[in-house]
C-alpha cells in the first residue's frame, strides 16, 4: 500500500514537472525525423528512397522515436534519480522512506511516465498516418508497430540509466554509461538483430500482405532484452547507499533480501534461454558450399512415383503440421536408406513404412535453411512411406537482418516455400519420364486463397468445423512453394502468352490506377520481338505471383514471382527513380526467356555463367530503350562497375597474403558475395563487353535470337557459355574486364 | 601554477568517473577494431589513415560525451562549496578557470592518446611492419583538435547560462551524429573517413582532405575558441 500511495505523489512530482513535459514534447515529436532525417529502412530502390507505405511512414518514425526517446528518457531518469542528492535532500528523503522503496518507485514512475509518453504519440500521429496511408492503414499494424519498437527502447532507457546511477550513484557516469550501451546498439551490435535494443533490424514492412513474423521477432528483441534488463535493474538495487556507506557495505546488507539476487538469476537464465533458443533462425553454416545440393545418397534402386501432403498450417501459432506420404518403388529388394530434406524448425513426429513404424533419424545437420531426415525401408517393392512433421519454421541465418520475408504462417499470409511446406525426399530417381504427381491438401482460413508456384489452379474441397476451407492442389515435382493470401487474379493476354496475374486485393486499386497489365504486356511483347516468342510451356499459359517480400524475385518454368514493392505507387509514378521496385518485375519475367530449367541448369559449374547475367543484360536493354542511355548507364552499367570494383578492389582481395589476418566470419561473407557478384554484375559486363565486339545492340540481337530458338540437343539441352562464345565468334579471353 | 595544474589534472584523472570512462572506452574500442577496422574501410588496408579515422570517428561520440562531463564536473556541487575557500585565494580567477580547463584538456587528451594507442597497438600486433605509425597521426590532429575545443567552449558556455542548457548538449551531439548532413558539417566527422576515398578514383589513396572539410573543420575550431574566450571571461567557471 505504502508503495502505490508514494507512486501516486510521484507520478504527480512527475507530472508537475516542466522538465518532463519538455521532454515529452519532444519525443511526442520525434517520429517527425524518421520521415526525412533518419530512415532506417533499407530502401528498395537503386537510386533515392523508397520502401513500402507502412515503413514510410509507421516504422521509420517509430524507429527515429524510438532512439530520440530512449535518448532523453535517459537523461530524464538520470536527473530525477539524482535530485535528492544534488539538492542535497537525500539524507532527509532516505529518513522519511527507504532508499530501496525510492528507487522502485522513482523507476515504477519514470516507466509509467514512458507508457504515457508512448500513448500520446500513437494519439498525436494517428491522423497523419492515417491521411499519409490510405487503404493501406491497419490500426493493429499502426499500434503494434510503435509498441513493438518505441515503448520497449524507452522502458530499456529507463532500465539500464536507472541501474547504472544505483551502481555509480553519478549523474555524469551514468549518463556516459548509457551512451556507451546506445552506441553498442547503433555499431557494433549492428548486425545482431537479437542486440539492437534501440534499433531493431527492420528490412522491409509489408503494406500488402503481413507484418506478423516481423513483429514476432522484434517482441523476442525485446523479451531478450526486458528480462536481461530487469536482471541487471535488481541486481543494481543491491547496491543502494544503505546509512551511509559506501556501495560493497550497502550492497552486503541489501543482499540479506535473498528474493532479489535470487529473482535476478532467474531473468539472467531466461534472457540466456532467449538469447540461444531463439526460434526464428536455423543453425546453418555460414560458409555456402556449392557441393551441399549435390547428390548424397544417390540410390539407383528406389525411385518415387508421387507425393500426397495433407497440411493443416497453424495460423494461431504460426506453426506447420502436416502428413505427407510418398509412393517408392525399391527395385533392390533390400533393406535401404533414404533421406528427406527439411525445415531446421521442424521435427518428425512419427514415420511409417507400409502402415509399420520405421526407424528415422534427424541428423540436425542445418545447411542452406535444410537439415536431413534418414528413414530406413524394407525391401518391399512397393513402399509407401508416411511422415508427420511439424513446427516453427525457421529461415536462413545468413538472412538475418531481413526476417520475416522468406517464410510465414500467419492469419493474412502464407508462405511456405519447398522444404518450409513438407520433406523434400532427397536424391531420388523419378519413376517415369513424365512428371510425378504431386497432391496438396491443405485447411486455410476462410479468404484466405492459395496459389502455388506452377500454372496449376487451387480447388475448393469442403469446409472444417472450425470454418477453415480445405484446398485441393494437383501439381507436380519434389517439392511445392505455396503462397496464401488475400490474392486474387487477372488474365492478361501479353505476346501471344496468356499471363495468369495473382496480387493481393488490396493492391486492386493500384493495379488498375497504373495500369499493370500495361507494364507486363510491354516486357512479354520486348523479348518476344528481340528473341522469339516463349515456347517451353503448355497452352502458352504462365503465372506471375505478387509475395509479400521486396528487393527481388525469382522464376522458373511456368511462373516468375515478384516482391510486392514491384507494384508500389511510387514506383508506377515514377518509373525513373531507380533500378530496383518495379523493375524487379521485368526482371523476373525476362527469365521466362534466360531461365532456370529451361536455358540454364540449376547448378552449373562455370557460377558467372547463370540465368542472371543474360536476364540482368536483357532488363537494361529493355530499360534503355524505355528510359534513354543515360538512365541506363547509371543504374545499371555503373551499379555492375561499382560492385565488381567493390569486390575486386577490395585491400584483402588485392592482397591476400593479408587474408589469415581477417576472422573468418569476415572471410565467410566474402566468399559468399563471390558468386553474386559475379552473376549479376561482372557477367553483364562481360556481356556488354561482347556486344561492342560483336557490332553493337542489333547484332547481339540476332545472337541471342538464335541463340534461345537454337535446335536443342536433349543429351546436353542447357546453354553454356562456351556456345555463347562460339556463337560470338568471341573467346574468353576476349571478355575478360581487365 | 604547475603545481595548481598537476593538483587539477590528478582530481581529474583519479575520479571514479574518469577511470569508469577509461574502461569503458578501451572496450568499445576493442569491440570497433575487432569487428569493423580489421575489415578495412572504403577498400583500402585495416591499418591505413582512412581505417584509423574511422575508428576514431566511431568512438567520438563517447569521447565527445566524456568531454562535456569534465566540463560538467567543473560546476559539480564539490566544485560549488569550495568556490567560496578559492574566491579567497590569491590566484587570479581567470587563470584557475584556464588551468582548469588546460588540465581537463590534457585528461580528454590523455583518454584519447589511450584509444589511439590500443588501436596502434592492435594494428601493430595483427599487420605487424606494414603498419606506418606517422600516417595515422594526421587523422588523429584532424578529428581531436576542433572536437575538444569546439565541445569545450559550448560546454563552458552552456554550463555559464544553465545547467540544463548544457544537459541538453548530449543528447544534440548524437541526434547530430545521426543526421545525414554533409561531410563538412559534421563535427565528429561521421562517415567521412568510410566514404570519401571511394570519390578518389584511385586504389589506396594517400591522406588528403577537401577543402570544405578543413573549412569546417577551422569553423569548428575557430567557433569552439571564441566561445570558450567568452566563457572564460565570463570567469564563470569560478564565480558564478
Amino acid at each position: 500500500m505504502r508503495v502505490v500511495s508514494l507512486l501516486r505523489v510521484e507520478i504527480r512530482r512527475l507530472l508537475l514537472n516542466r522538465m518532463t513535459w519538455f521532454m515529452s514534447l519532444l519525443i511526442i515529436s520525434s517520429p517527425a525525423l524518421g520521415l526525412t532525417l533518419y530512415r532506417p529502412i533499407s530502401s528498395t530502390a537503386g537510386s533515392g528512397y523508397s520502401t513500402s507505405i507502412s515503413g514510410t511512414f509507421i516504422a521509420n518514425p517509430a524507429l527515429a522515436g524510438a532512439i530520440a526517446g530512449a535518448i532523453l528518457l535517459a537523461v530524464l531518469t538520470a536527473m530525477e534519480f539524482s535530485r535528492p542528492a544534488r539538492h542535497r535532500m537525500n539524507a532527509l528523503t532516505d529518513a522519511v522512506i527507504s532508499p530501496f522503496q525510492g528507487a522502485v518507485v522513482r523507476t515504477i514512475s519514470l516507466l509509467i511516465t514512458a507508457a504515457v509518453i508512448q500513448g500520446l504519440t500513437l494519439l498525436a500521429w494517428l491522423p497523419f498516418t492515417l491521411v499519409q496511408t490510405g487503404a493501406i492503414f491497419q490500426l493493429d499494424v499502426y499500434v503494434s508497430l510503435y509498441l513493438a519498437i518505441m515503448l520497449p527502447a524507452m522502458i530499456f532507457a529507463v532500465l539500464m540509466t536507472a541501474s547504472a546511477y544505483l551502481l555509480t550513484y553519478r549523474m555524469d557516469l551514468t549518463l556516459a554509461l548509457f551512451a556507451f550501451f546506445a552506441l553498442l546498439s547503433l555499431t557494433v551490435w549492428d548486425e545482431n538483430w537479437l542486440l539492437r535494443w534501440i534499433n531493431p533490424s527492420i528490412y522491409y514492412v509489408s503494406d500488402a500482405f503481413s507484418t506478423s513474423r516481423l513483429l514476432r521477432y522484434i517482441l523476442w528483441n525485446r523479451l531478450l532484452w526486458g528480462t536481461i534488463l530487469s536482471s541487471i535493474w535488481l541486481l543494481s538495487c543491491l547496491s543502494i547507499r544503505r546509512y551511509g556507506k559506501g556501495l560493497v557495505r550497502s550492497a552486503t546488507i541489501n543482499v540479506r533480501k535473498g528474493y532479489i539476487p535470487a529473482l535476478s538469476a532467474l531473468l539472467i537464465v531466461f534472457g540466456w534461454m532467449a538469447y540461444t533458443g531463439q526460434p526464428f533462425l536455423d543453425h546453418s553454416k555460414m560458409e555456402l558450399d556449392s557441393n551441399s545440393k549435390r547428390f548424397l545418397y544417390s540410390d539407383e534402386f528406389v525411385t518415387i512415383s508421387s507425393i500426397h501432403v495433407k497440411a493443416f498450417p497453424d495460423f494461431t501459432r504460426a506453426r506447420q503440421h502436416g502428413i505427407a506420404e510418398y509412393q517408392l518403388q525399391n527395385s533392390s529388394e533390400k533393406p535401404q536408406t533414404i533421406a528427406f530434406s527439411i525445415n531446421p524448425g521442424y521435427s518428425l513426429s512419427s514415420a511409417s513404412v507400409n502402415g509399420n513404424p520405421a526407424v528415422f533419424r534427424d541428423l540436425h545437420n542445418d545447411e542452406e535453411n535444410r537439415k536431413t531426415i534418414e528413414v530406413d525401408i524394407p525391401g518391399d517393392k512397393e513402399i509407401e512411406v508416411t511422415l508427420e512433421y511439424g513446427g516453427f519454421p525457421q529461415e536462413w541465418n545468413i538472412l538475418a537482418l531481413r526476417q520475416g520475408l522468406d517464410s510465414q504462417i500467419s492469419r493474412d499470409y502464407l508462405y511456405l516455400a519447398n522444404q518450409d511446406f513438407a520433406p523434400i525426399p532427397r536424391d531420388l530417381i523419378w519413376g517415369s519420364d513424365e512428371p510425378n504427381p504431386y497432391y496438396i491438401e491443405v485447411d486455410l482460413p476462410s479468404g484466405m486463397t492459395p496459389v502455388v508456384f506452377g500454372t496449376e489452379t487451387a480447388q475448393s474441397v469442403g469446409k472444417s468445423s472450425d470454418g477453415s476451407i480445405r484446398w485441393s492442389i494437383e501439381t507436380n515435382g519434389a517439392s511445392v512453394i505455396l503462397y496464401g493470401g488475400d490474392y486474387m487474379s487477372r488474365q492478361i493476354d501479353a505476346a501471344g502468352i496468356q499471363v495468369d496475374f495473382w496480387h493481393s486485393a488490396k493492391h486492386n486499386v493500384l493495379m488498375n490506377a497504373f495500369d499493370a497489365d500495361d507494364v507486363i504486356r510491354q516486357v512479354f511483347q520486348y523479348c518476344t520481338s528481340k528473341y522469339g516468342p516463349l515456347q517451353f510451356y503448355k497452352d502458352n499459359k504462365m503465372r506471375i505471383i505478387e509475395i509479400g517480400s521486396a528487393g527481388g524475385g525469382y522464376a522458373s518454368q511456368g511462373a516468375s514471382v515478384m516482391g510486392e514493392d514491384s507494384f508500389s505507387a511510387r514506383g508506377f509514378q515514377d518509373m525513373r527513380k531507380g533500378a530496383g521496385g518495379n523493375e524487379v518485375l521485368a526482371h523476373e519475367i525476362i527469365h521466362q526467356w534466360w531461365g532456370l530449367g529451361n536455358m540454364f541448369a540449376q547448378d552449373d559449374s562455370e557460377r558467372s555463367w547463370s540465368s542472371e547475367g543474360l536476364t540482368v543484360y536483357t532488363t537494361y536493354r529493355l530499360m534503355k530503350e524505355q528510359y534513354g542511355e543515360a538512365y541506363a548507364r547509371e543504374n545499371y552499367v555503373d551499379k555492375w562497375q561499382a560492385e565488381v570494383d567493390d569486390y575486386y578492389q577490395n585491400f584483402y582481395i588485392r592482397n591476400p597474403a593479408f587474408l589469415d589476418k581477417l576472422p573468418k566470419a569476415y572471410r565467410t561473407r566474402m566468399d559468399n558475395g563471390v558468386a553474386q557478384m559475379k552473376q549479376y554484375s561482372e557477367m553483364p559486363l562481360k556481356l556488354l563487353k561482347a556486344e561492342q565486339l560483336v557490332g553493337g545492340e542489333q547484332k547481339m540481337d540476332d545472337i541471342l535470337h538464335a541463340l534461345f530458338n537454337r535446335e536443342i540437343d536433349y543429351a546436353s539441352p542447357f546453354l553454356t557459355y562456351q556456345q555463347f562464345l562460339d556463337a560470338c565468334g568471341l573467346t574468353k579471353e576476349d571478355l575478360e574486364l581487365g | 601554477m604547475g603545481k595548481l595544474f598537476r593538483y587539477e589534472l590528478r582530481l581529474i584523472a583519479f575520479n571514479r568517473f574518469y577511470i569508469g570512462f577509461f574502461a569503458v572506452s578501451l572496450c568499445f574500442g576493442w569491440l570497433i577494431l575487432s569487428t569493423g577496422t580489421i575489415q578495412g574501410v572504403a577498400h583500402t588496408a585495416p591499418f591505413s589513415p582512412w581505417s584509423f579515422g574511422s575508428y576514431l570517428t566511431d568512438l567520438m561520440p563517447l569521447l565527445s560525451i566524456a568531454l562535456l562531463f569534465m566540463v560538467w564536473s567543473f560546476d559539480s556541487g564539490q566544485a560549488r562549496r569550495a568556490k567560496p575557500l578559492l574566491n579567497a585565494a590569491t590566484i587570479a580567477p581567470f587563470r584557475h578557470a584556464a588551468v582548469k580547463c588546460a588540465a581537463a584538456a590534457t585528461a580528454w587528451l590523455l583518454l584519447s592518446a589511450a584509444i589511439m594507442l590500443l588501436g596502434i597497438g592492435f594494428l601493430i600486433f595483427i599487420f605487424g611492419n606494414a603498419v606506418s605509425i606517422p600516417a595515422l597521426l594526421a587523422p588523429a590532429v584532424s578529428i581531436l583538435l576542433p572536437v575538444i575545443l569546439f565541445l569545450m567552449g559550448s560546454g563552458l558556455l552552456a554550463l555559464s547560462r544553465s545547467r540544463k542548457i548544457f544537459l541538453g548538449l548530449p543528447p544534440a551531439l548524437l541526434a547530430l551524429h545521426l543526421l545525414p548532413l554533409p561531410s563538412w558539417m559534421h563535427l565528429l566527422a561521421t562517415n567521412f573517413y568510410s566514404t570519401y576515398p571511394l570519390h578518389m578514383d584511385m586504389v589506396d589513396p594517400g591522406f588528403t582532405v577537401p577543402v570544405s572539410f578543413i573549412a569546417g573543420k577551422l569553423g569548428y575550431t575557430l567557433a569552439g575558441m571564441i566561445m570558450l574566450a567568452l566563457a572564460l571571461r565570463k570567469k564563470y567557471s569560478c564565480h558564478t
